[in-house]
Order: structure tokens, then C-alpha cells, then sequence
């Protein structure tokens, strides 16, 4: 964390560190992110680029990356994220958790208003976050699994009580594709949330308040007036203007007819060349997502069920090779499900699979799969959703690399929709792959696709049907657990499990590379990806 | 018969056509794998119970005649729903795109047909001459180009590298533009697509003019309307060329339906904000309402551009009454 990063958060910290919870800082390359503040212009106008429009504008029932990053501009959360990954204030100034980890009490700011000029009272939080939130929206569901109630005790505190400790509750509060706190007044009209005309002309108690949205053009923020961070937000204006064609975006941020290319818009190609551009940033975010591409083998199907197959093929794959040649280098070799950008969690434990083809082919000897006569052992298939970035150069390079060891791999890319039906409902496919978050804390992302309730056709995660009951205990486990010392040692457990059996193929951790106009300062480097660009300005 | 009869025969016959194309698109997009629950939910997945209440929501628990029956009977009440993805009414959506792509093709058609016409015209007058030659390399030039690596040159060149013209969206942000300078702003940002897009569609109208017109050349009534001595113009425009169109007329009116189709392409090379790409995005996401609204709202345009094709030949030919 460098000096003026530590400035720029230091007020808030002070409010806020003696609440924080298990906070191993995360190594944060911030030192692009930070510039001096006291140098920042009061108005000017920032243009974002979104890939395509977004899905609505309402996070409490969508989890769309874009949609997320649009409307924590508009809505509050109740804390937010430092770029340390610290939990700071937002809409509550403070908060309380219980000693045994089952109460958790939020005191908010005073004098909030929504845009509409509606107070922003306890009352709007319960009542979304429960009646919303909770069921509608997949991710908050799971979020809010373990609250019994959530209550407004008076106008400024809400209390959540729980019915077992969950520690990832207070981070994941921070996450406004799960956790946006929405109007009451104009949500509780007993008509289907998801039909409300709110969700295409939103009013929230974010630093910006909606304007226009022409579809497939652009989505225009005005700045609140009423912010209750006084003397923010920097910019007058906020655009997302959308721009589907990749290689366009990239000549748009050099014009100066856009600014600023998010993670989420940016191509791993485009990233290399505007990396060596005068008067443009272009720089790694790091996000407590963190990513992971990974290759599931269907362990239902023969000869997947058998571990020692899985493990010499993941011999096999040279990852290194993956890495520079699908990924541009952006990434490290994975060494297990959890990424090691999940710094918290992370812990190097495990069997680490290196490339060697030798070994892989003595395995598959050993295994019963000698090569036949003409120099094949099996045929496999590979499926991807061909709309996955990196997916084809890597399909192309292990088929190339799985040549030398005997096995054939027919490649194929699928159209989103099908690939889900085929790898989720129907499980037809021996091996598929994509990304896959492994935060922001393993209890949310890394669990759900290893458990064996979650192997279910309706909405279950865990395609490749390995299922362990001794893994699943740990899991459970360390969700419930309230020492994070303990939390960290148990999900190195879970780490030596599954790597031991190997049921998918971690290939490699994911970098989130974005660009932006050098003469752009303070843009949220917290882990969210998602947080408010009230501290967004142009240099002096 | 009458124009008002004909008109109202048309439309007789163009219903069942368009009720036979909504119960065969609705089970075609019900067959293809995938669906918008999965997508919704996304990677982190969900709880089965939730799930199963999203499903039961959409209607998507139902066997499919039922939920056919269903959005028949619902579009004719005149609602075509809400989009499973947006959650937005689907008339708004497609109402809120269509102006785009309407300015973009009906420029980009009147400037091709106008063109192509003219290059047509001009290359029948002497078929072989090195005029000729060079507008028929021209146009199959053009003809063979892709749409989205011309789109990508033209803003490489003239937006990138000349700066001459912007390279992205319909208007530009920062300024804000109203009233009159909104509308040169918009008509600024048209130059590149408009120019892809007429480039690509008027290599097949200036071939197909030339090709009637030098049939329509050789013909007796031309001999005799030059034989009365008039000017090369006259016998060519109000005579020749009258005749020598309703081929292309035919075309045009049979190519209107790839107005919506063709303009997925060019509104994505130029992040132009119409139907084309709302189209392309409800697939992906396995938008049923907002795929089944965008296909009537298809059909309804052939149906359309179908009559005013009848309509045009009834103006360029007396011989054709409406029977």
C-alpha cells in the first residue's frame, strides 16, 4: 500500500479499522491506482466502456458484471471495499459483530436521501435485502444463507441475525451484485420486483444518480448533489458507452473519445498493445474474484472415474505454454482451486502437477491404456463456451500437447447457451473448461462447484460429479468457522484433497488487465471491481 | 379491383402466414438447447429451489404447447411480454432500437439504390467499354469485401489515422449536442457505417440494372424511341430504364428483410445502437420473449416491404393490375 493510498483511505480507516474482521492485507499492485488527491478537478465527465448493454439496472436480482460496476455508482451498499480489501463505511458508519459471530448490527450514516428526496432510513435495508434481494438473486441467496432475520430496530440501525456464524457475510455485504440496498418506497408496491420501472430508471444513494439510458448507446450518471461523502463525487458526469467491437475499444481510448477500459471490456490482445501507448495506463486489477481458468473431467464418465487418468492427463498439459501463448502471460500457473490472487486464503499446499509427458504416458500404461496400433490410447472431447476469450488457442494447444502422449482430443466450441445445457443439465461432455471465480471468500466461490449437493441438474454447479464426503465436511467446516487462522488451515485441507484426486484441471489464475487515460485519478482499486468512482477526478 | 381490396386481400393472406411463423419460430427457439435460466443464475449456480421458482416464473415449467398456447394468446392482446433478461417490456426494447437501424438502412438503401442505379445505367450504355470495366471491378470489388473487415479499415483509415470521422456510437457524449447540432452530430457519426453498408448493397442493384438494362436496350420500342429522335437521356431514363427495373425492384423488395439480419454486423463494427445487435444478444442469452418479439417484429417488415414491392411494380408497369 503506498503513502497516498494510504492517505486517500486514511480517514476512513481510522473510523473503521477497529471493526474489521480477519484482514491479511491482499499485495496490491496499487501504485497506478494512487495519486495525489489535493491535484484533482471538481467536474469534468468520464467515458467507460462497456462491451454491450447491460442486463438492468438493478444488482439486487442480477449478478451481470457490467450491471454491477453500473449500478454501485447509483446504489449504496451497506460497507464497501478498501484497495486492501478491508471493509470500510459506506451507507452504514458503523458496525458491530457479536462475540459468537450470530449478531451483526449496522449503524448508518445520518441525513441520507435518495435521489428522490426520500429519507434512506434501516427500514429500506431490511426490508430489500430480505424481500428482494434474497429471492431473486442467486448469489445473495447464498450470501444470506445463514441469516434468520434481518430487522430494522429503529431509522439508522439493522440488525442480521444468523443462524451460524458466517464469516464472509461482512465482505460479501460489499458486493453490489448481491447486496444492493434498494428504495423501499418504490420496491414494496406488491408487483413483481423484476417488472418495476425502477429497474430502468433506478434511484439510489450512490455518489451518481441516473440520467438516460439509450440501449445499446450509452447509460449518462449525473452527480449527486446530496452525496453523503461531502465534497464527492469529483466528476459531474459519468458515461458508459457501449462498444461491441473489441478491437474498436482500444482505438476509442487513444482518440480520447473514451477514457477508461474496465476489466470486463478489455481483450487480452488489446491489453498488450495499449500497454506500450503514450498518455495511456494500462495496468493489472486485482480482484477478490480472482479467477481461475479450470478444465472439469466429467468423473461419471470412463475413463475419468479413475483418478490416476486424470492425474497423468493433467501431466500432460504443459500450463506454462498455456499461459504465454492463450493468456499473453496474464496469470500465474494455477497450483489448486483457490487462485493464488485470493491472498487470504491462498496457501501453496497440495500436489502440484508439472509438465512432464513421460510420466504421463507411463501412468496411462499402468492405468490400462497402452497406445494402439495406430499410436492412439483414447479419444476425448473437449467443450467450451466459444465466447470464453482465451478458450481456442488453449483447446488448440493441448490437443497438441495430449498428441505426444497417445491421446486424441476433439475440440469443441459450443454457443453459450448450449454449452451450458450441455456441461450443467445434461452433463454431456467428458472434459470442458472456462473461468470460474474463486472468491471473494472459498466459502462462496470455491465450495460450490466441488460439494456433492451441488451436483444438480436445477441450478447446481459441480458438472464434473466428483463427490467426497470427507472433503465436503471440510468445506462446511471452515464456511462456519470464525477463526480466520483456523478457516486458512482448513481450506488447505480441502486443497490437498482435491488436488490428490485431481477432478478438474486448474490451468491458471487470471489477471483482470484494464487501460485508462494517464491524466485519470483515483479509480477504485478495490476488489470488488464494482465500487463507486466517487474518488474518480482529472488532474489538475 | 381496387387498390383498398388489394390491400386488404394481402393482408388476409399475410395472417396465417405470420401466425405459422410464430408457432414454427417458438418451438424452433424452444428446441435449441440452452435456456435463460442458466444464464441468469450464472457460474456460481443456485439453489434448485430457487431455480424451480425462476422457472415456474417464466412459464418454463410448462410443456411447450401449453406455453405456446400461452404467447398466442398473449400477443394478441397486443403484449409481447417482458424480456427474461432485462426484465423491460419487449415493445419498449424493440421500439427503443428501431430509429437507429431505420436512419442507418433506409440511408444506406436510398444511397445504394441511387447509385447503383446510376453506375448500372451507365455501364449498360456501352457493355465492354473500359467504363464498363472499371465500374464492374468496382462493384464486384465491393460485392466481395466483408462488411466488418471493410467497417474495420474504413475506421482504421479515415477515423484512426486521418481523423476525419469518429469511429464509434451515434453521437458524441462529452459535448451533448441539441437541437441542430444533434442532428449534424448523428449525421456526422453516420459517414462510416452508412459508407460500409452502401458500398456492400449497391454492387448488386448496379449489377442487376445493367444486366435488364442491356436486354431492355436491344428491345424494338427503344430502337423506335431513338428512331423518333430522342435524346440519348429521354430513351434511356423514361424509357429504357422504367422497363429495365422491375427486376430490381424485385430484389430490393426481397432484400428488405435482411435490412435486420445484415445490420448485426455493421451495428457492431460501429457500436451502432439498433435491432441488429438486440437480436444477436437475445440469442445469446436465450431471451424467449425478447427473440419471439424481435421474429414477429421480422416478419411483420418482410410482410411489408412484400406489399410495397407489389405497390412499386403496379407504379413502374401498367400492364400489372392488382388481381
Amino acid at each position: 500500500m503506498s503513502y497516498i493510498e494510504k492517505r486517500r483511505w486514511g480517514w476512513l480507516a481510522r473510523l473503521a479499522t477497529s471493526f474489521v474482521l480477519a484482514t491479511a492485507p491482499l499485495a496490491v499492485g496499487s501504485s497506478v491506482w494512487a495519486q495525489d488527491d489535493a491535484a484533482v478537478q471538481d467536474g469534468g465527465t468520464l467515458v467507460v466502456v462497456l462491451p454491450g448493454d447491460p442486463q438492468g439496472l438493478n444488482s439486487a436480482l442480477s449478478t451481470d458484471t457490467a450491471s454491477s460496476n453500473i449500478v454501485g455508482q447509483i446504489y449504496g451498499t451497506l460497507v464497501r471495499l478498501d484497495a486492501d480489501g478491508a471493509v470500510q463505511p459506506y451507507m452504514a458508519e458503523t458496525w458491530d459483530v457479536s462475540e459468537d459471530g450470530l449478531t451483526y448490527t449496522f449503524t448508518l450514516f445520518e441525513g441520507v436521501t435518495w435521489h428522490d428526496g426520500e429519507p434512506f432510513t434501516a427500514d429500506d435495508v431490511a426490508w430489500g435485502l430480505w424481500n428482494v434481494n434474497r429471492e431473486y438473486n442467486g448469489a445473495s441467496a447464498g450470501l444470506l444463507a445463514a441469516v434468520e432475520s434481518i430487522e430494522a430496530t429503529d431509522d439508522l440501525t439493522v440488525v442480521f441475525n444468523l443462524a451460524y456464524p458466517y464469516p464472509p457475510l461482512l465482505a460479501g455485504l460489499a458486493y453490489p451484485n448481491s447486496a444492493t440496498i434498494l428504495p423501499r418506497h418504490l420496491f414494496d408496491n406488491g408487483s413483481d420486483p423484476r417488472q418495476n420501472p425502477a429497474n430502468q430508471h433506478p434511484i439510489g444513494t450512490g455518489p451518481f444518480m441516473f440520467k438516460e439510458w439509450r440501449a445499446g448507446s450509452h447509460i449518462e450518471l449525473v452527480s449527486n448533489p446530496d452525496y453523503h461523502f461531502d465534497g464527492r463525487p469529483y466528476l459531474d458526469r459519468l458515461i458508459f458507452q457501449v462498444i461491441p467491437n473489441e478491437a474498436a475499444r482500444g482505438l476509442a481510448l487513444e482518440r480520447g473519445d473514451a477514457d477508461f477500459i474496465p476489466y470486463y471490456s478489455m481483450s487480452l490482445s488489446e491489453y498488450e498493445r495499449l500497454s506500450g501507448i503514450e498518455g495511456i495506463a494500462a495496468t493489472i486489477h486485482l480482484r477478490t474474484i480472482a479467477g481461475e481458468y479450470m478444465a472439469f473431467f466429467n468423473t461419471r464418465n470412463e475413463p475419468f472415474n479413475i483418478p490416476e487418468v486424470r492425474q497423468a492427463l493433467y501431466h500432460g498439459v504443459n500450463r506454462d505454454e498455456l499461459l504465454e501463448k492463450a493468456a499473453f502471460g496474464l496469470g500465474t500457473v494455477a497450483t489448486g482451486p483457490i487462485s493464488s490472487a485470493q491472498s487470504q486464503f491462498y496457501t501453496p499446499a497440495g500436489t502440484f502437477y508439472d509438465y512432464d509427458p513421460d510420466l504421463a504416458e507411463q501412468m496411462l500404461d499402468e492405468a490400462g491404456f497402452p497406445r494402439g496400433a495406430d499410436g492412439t490410447r483414447f479419444s476425448v472431447r473437449l467443450s467450451y463456451d466459444q465466447k470464453e476469450g482465451p478458450m481456442t488457442n488453449t483447446a488448440a494447444l493441448i490437443r497438441a500437447q495430449w498428441a505426444r502422449i497417445g491421446v486424441n482430443l476433439v475440440v469443441s466450441p459450443m454457443e453459450s447457451g448450449a454449452w451450458r445445457e450441455a456441461v450443467y443439465r445434461r452433463w454431456d461432455f467428458d472434459i470442458q473448461m472456462g473461468t470460474w471465480a474463486t472468491g471473494p471468500d472459498p466459502a462462496i466461490g470455491v465450495q460450490g462447484i466441488y460439494t456433492c449437493e451441488t451436483i444438480d441438474p436445477n441450478g447446481g454447479r459441480n458438472a464434473s460429479g466428483y463427490c467426497n464426503e470427507e472433503l465436503d465436511a471440510v468445506f462446511f467446516e471452515a464456511a462456519q468457522e470464525v477463526d480466520h487462522e483456523r478457516r486458512v488451515e482448513l481450506y488447505a485441507d480441502a486443497v490437498e484433497i482435491l488436488t490428490a484426486d485431481a477432478p478438474h484441471m486448474w490451468l491458471w489464475d487470471r489477471q483482470y488487465p484494464v487501460a485508462f487515460d494517464e491524466d485519470l485519478v483515483g479509480l477504485p482499486g478495490d476488489p470488488s471491481a464494482y465500487g463507486p468512482f466517487d474518488y474518480v477526478g482529472w488532474k489538475q | 379491383m381496387s387498390l383498398g381490396l388489394f390491400l386488404l386481400k394481402r393482408i388476409a393472406y399475410a395472417t396465417p402466414l405470420l401466425v405459422g411463423a410464430i408457432v414454427l419460430i417458438f418451438v424452433l427457439v424452444r428446441l435449441a438447447p440452452g435456456n435463460p435460466v442458466d444464464y441468469i443464475i450464472g457460474e456460481m449456480g443456485a439453489d434448485p429451489v430457487v431455480v424451480a421458482r425462476l422457472m415456474a416464473d417464466m412459464g418454463l415449467d410448462q410443456p411447450v404447447y401449453v406455453q405456446l398456447y400461452r404467447y398466442v394468446l398473449q400477443v394478441l392482446t397486443g403484449d409481447l411480454g417482458h424480456s427474461f433478461v432485462s426484465n423491460a417490456p419487449v415493445i419498449d426494447l424493440i421500439l427503443d432500437r428501431l430509429p437507429a437501424t431505420l436512419l442507418l438502412m433506409v440511408s444506406q438503401l436510398v444511397l445504394s439504390i441511387l447509385i447503383g442505379v446510376w453506375l448500372g445505367v451507365l455501364s449498360a450504355r456501352k457493355p465492354g467499354s473500359s467504363l464498363d470495366n472499371a465500374i464492374t471491378i468496382f462493384s464486384l470489388a465491393t460485392f466481395a469485401i466483408p462488411v466488418f473487415w471493410l467497417g474495420q479499415m474504413l475506421i482504421l483509415t479515415a477515423g484512426y489515422y486521418l481523423h476525419w470521422f469518429p469511429i464509434q456510437g451515434m453521437v458524441n457524449f462529452r459535448a451533448g449536442y441539441t437541437g441542430w447540432e444533434h442532428v449534424v452530430d448523428v449525421a456526422y457519426h453516420m459517414v462510416l457505417p452508412v459508407t460500409a453498408m452502401t458500398l456492400l448493397n449497391l454492387a448488386l442493384i448496379q449489377r442487376l440494372t445493367r444486366a435488364s438494362m442491356i436486354e431492355v436496350l436491344g428491345q424494338d420500342y427503344v430502337k423506335v424511341a431513338r428512331a423518333k429522335g430522342l435524346t440519348e437521356g429521354a430513351v434511356l431514363v423514361r424509357h429504357a430504364l422504367r422497363n429495365g427495373l422491375l427486376p430490381v425492384v424485385t430484389v430490393i423488395g426481397l432484400e428488405f428483410r435482411s435490412l435486420i439480419a445484415g445490420a448485426v454486423l455493421t451495428e457492431t463494427v460501429f457500436a451502432w445502437p439498433g435491432l441488429g445487435r438486440l437480436t444477436f444478444d437475445a440469442i445469446g442469452t436465450r431471451d424467449y420473449p425478447l427473440l419471439m418479439g424481435m421474429f414477429i417484429f421480422m416478419c411483420a417488415l418482410v410482410i411489408i416491404g412484400n406489399l410495397i414491392t407489389d405497390l412499386l411494380y403496379a407504379l413502374l408497369d401498367p400492364r400489372i393490375r392488382y388481381s
